[in-house]
C-alpha cells in the first residue's frame, strides 16, 4: 500500500477501515510524523466543528408545529398510465384554451378582491378609530395601528403587525363571515380555508369570530393565525 | 393521533440537525429559521402525498440542503456572514468565561464559512449531523473516497484557520 498520510488519516477518522488495517495504522502512527499530524490536525478541526453544534430554538419548534398543523395536506391523485395520461393531456388542452378565451385570474369575492387590494395599499384604507388589537405580541410580529373600513360592503375592524424584518400582516375582524376566496384550500377536519390571491396569502376563521388574516409571507400568516388561536 | 402529529412526532426530534445544517447553509440566522420551516412544510407535503421515508433525518437534510442551494442560487451573491453569536447577551450579565467562549465559538463559525461550499457542507454533515461518510456521499451525490476528502480537508482548514485567529488576537 502507498504512503498516503491524508487519504489514510480521512478513511481511519471516518471509520472507513478494517480492524485490521486500523490496528495497523495505529501500530503506524507511532512510528510517522506526518500520518500523526494528519489525525490530530483533523481531530482537532472535528472537536472544533462539533463545539458549534446549536440547539433548535423554542419559538422555532412551535412555529414548524403550527405551520404543518395550518398547512394544506399534499394529497394529490394524479392519473396514472396511458389513459391517464390521455385524460391529463385532454384537461390541459381544455383549460388552455380556456385561458386564452378568459381572464387568468378568477373573479375573487368583492370583499376578498377588496381585502387583497386594501393590504397592497400598505394600510391606506383604514381609518378612524378602533379597539385594541387582541393581542400587542404574536412572537416577533408587533402591533403597529388599527383602524376601520369596509371591504365590499362588509364592515371591518383592521389590525396590522409589523415584523422586524419590515415584513406585514393585517388581522381584519368582522361581524359576520368572510366569503370564501375562489380556489381555497380547506385544511382536513377544519372550517378554515387558506388561500394565496395575487401573491397574497389569506387566512380565514370563523372562531372565536370572523376573521382573515392577511399579508405576503405564508409562514408568518399562519403563525399570526396560530397566535390569534383562530380556528 | 392526527396525520400531522403522527409527522411532527416522527420528525420533530430532527429539528436540532436541520436548524444546524440550515444555519451552514444561509449566513442569517432569521433566514435559517425560514428554512427551517420550509423543510418541514415540504416534507410535510410529501409525507402526505404518501411519500413517508425509511429514515426520518438524511430525509430531512436532503430536503433542506436542496432548498439551501435553491436559495443560495437565488440570492447569487456572496453574503457577508455576521456573527451573530457574539450579540446574543445584550444586557452584558454573562461571565468572563462565558465570553471567551462565544468569540470562541464565533472563530469557528467565520472558519466554517470561509470554508468551501462542499467543504463546509461534508464537514456539517458528518460532524454536526452524524452521518456517516456513505450517507453524506448520497446527499452530495459524490463518491464517498471524495467526501471523505473534503471532510479531512475542511477539518484541517478549520484547526488551521482558528490558530491563525487565535495568534493574530493574542499579538492585537
Amino acid at each position: 500500500m502507498s504512503h498516503d498520510p491524508q487519504r489514510t488519516a480521512a478513511a481511519y477518522l471516518g471509520g472507513e477501515l478494517g480492524r485490521r488495517q486500523r490496528e495497523r495504522f495505529e501500530a503506524h502512527l507511532l512510528a510517522c510524523e506526518d500520518c500523526w499530524g494528519e489525525v490530530q490536525a483533523a481531530r482537532r478541526g472535528r472537536a472544533l466543528a462539533e463545539s458549534v453544534r446549536e440547539v433548535a430554538p423554542h419559538h422555532l419548534r412551535d412555529r414548524v408545529r403550527a405551520s404543518v398543523e395550518l398547512a394544506p395536506t399534499g394529497r394529490r391523485r394524479w392519473p396514472v398510465g396511458w389513459a391517464g395520461l390521455a385524460a391529463a393531456v385532454t384537461v390541459a388542452a381544455v383549460l388552455a384554451v380556456g385561458f386564452l378565451v378568459a381572464d387568468r385570474r378568477p373573479a375573487q369575492p368583492a370583499a376578498i378582491a377588496a381585502a387583497v387590494a386594501g393590504y397592497r395599499s400598505g394600510g391606506a384604507s383604514w381609518s378612524g378609530p378602533a379597539g385594541p388589537p387582541p393581542a400587542p405580541l404574536l412572537d416577533d410580529l408587533r402591533w403597529r395601528s388599527s383602524g376601520r373600513g369596509t371591504l365590499g360592503g362588509l364592515p371591518v375592524v383592521a389590525h396590522t403587525y409589523q415584523d422586524p424584518g419590515g415584513h406585514r400582516v393585517v388581522l381584519l375582524q368582522a361581524d359576520r363571515s368572510f366569503p370564501t376566496a375562489v380556489g381555497a384550500h380547506h385544511p382536513a377536519g377544519s372550517d378554515t380555508w387558506i388561500s394565496e390571491v395575487e401573491g397574497v396569502v389569506l387566512f380565514c376563521a370563523d372562531r372565536p369570530a370572523p376573521s382573515l388574516v392577511v399579508g405576503q409571507d405564508r409562514a408568518l400568516v399562519l403563525l399570526a393565525a396560530t397566535r390569534l388561536g383562530l380556528g | 393521533m392526527t396525520a400531522a402529529e403522527e409527522f411532527l412526532r416522527a420528525t420533530l426530534a430532527a429539528s436540532d440537525l436541520v436548524f444546524n445544517l440550515a444555519r451552514r447553509l444561509v449566513p442569517d440566522r432569521a433566514d435559517a429559521e425560514d428554512l427551517v420551516q420550509e423543510t418541514y412544510l415540504r416534507a410535510w407535503q410529501a409525507w402526505t402525498a404518501g411519500r413517508p421515508p425509511r429514515r426520518v433525518e438524511p430525509w430531512l437534510a436532503t430536503i433542506c440542503l436542496n432548498l439551501g442551494r435553491d436559495r443560495a442560487r437565488r440570492a447569487a451573491t456572496r453574503l457577508e456572514v455576521t456573527i451573530d453569536t457574539l450579540a446574543d447577551h445584550p444586557d452584558g450579565t454573562d461571565v468572563a468565561a462565558e465570553a471567551i467562549q462565544r468569540v470562541q465559538r464565533a472563530q469557528v463559525e467565520r472558519a466554517l464559512w470561509a470554508l468551501p461550499e462542499h467543504q463546509r457542507l461534508a464537514v456539517t454533515l458528518m460532524d454536526l449531523g452524524g452521518f456517516t461518510a456513505a450517507e453524506v456521499a448520497r446527499m452530495l451525490g459524490h463518491p464517498r473516497g471524495t467526501v471523505l476528502a473534503w471532510v479531512h480537508r475542511g477539518r484541517k482548514a478549520l484547526a488551521r484557520a482558528v490558530r491563525e485567529q487565535e495568534g493574530d488576537r493574542r499579538e492585537s
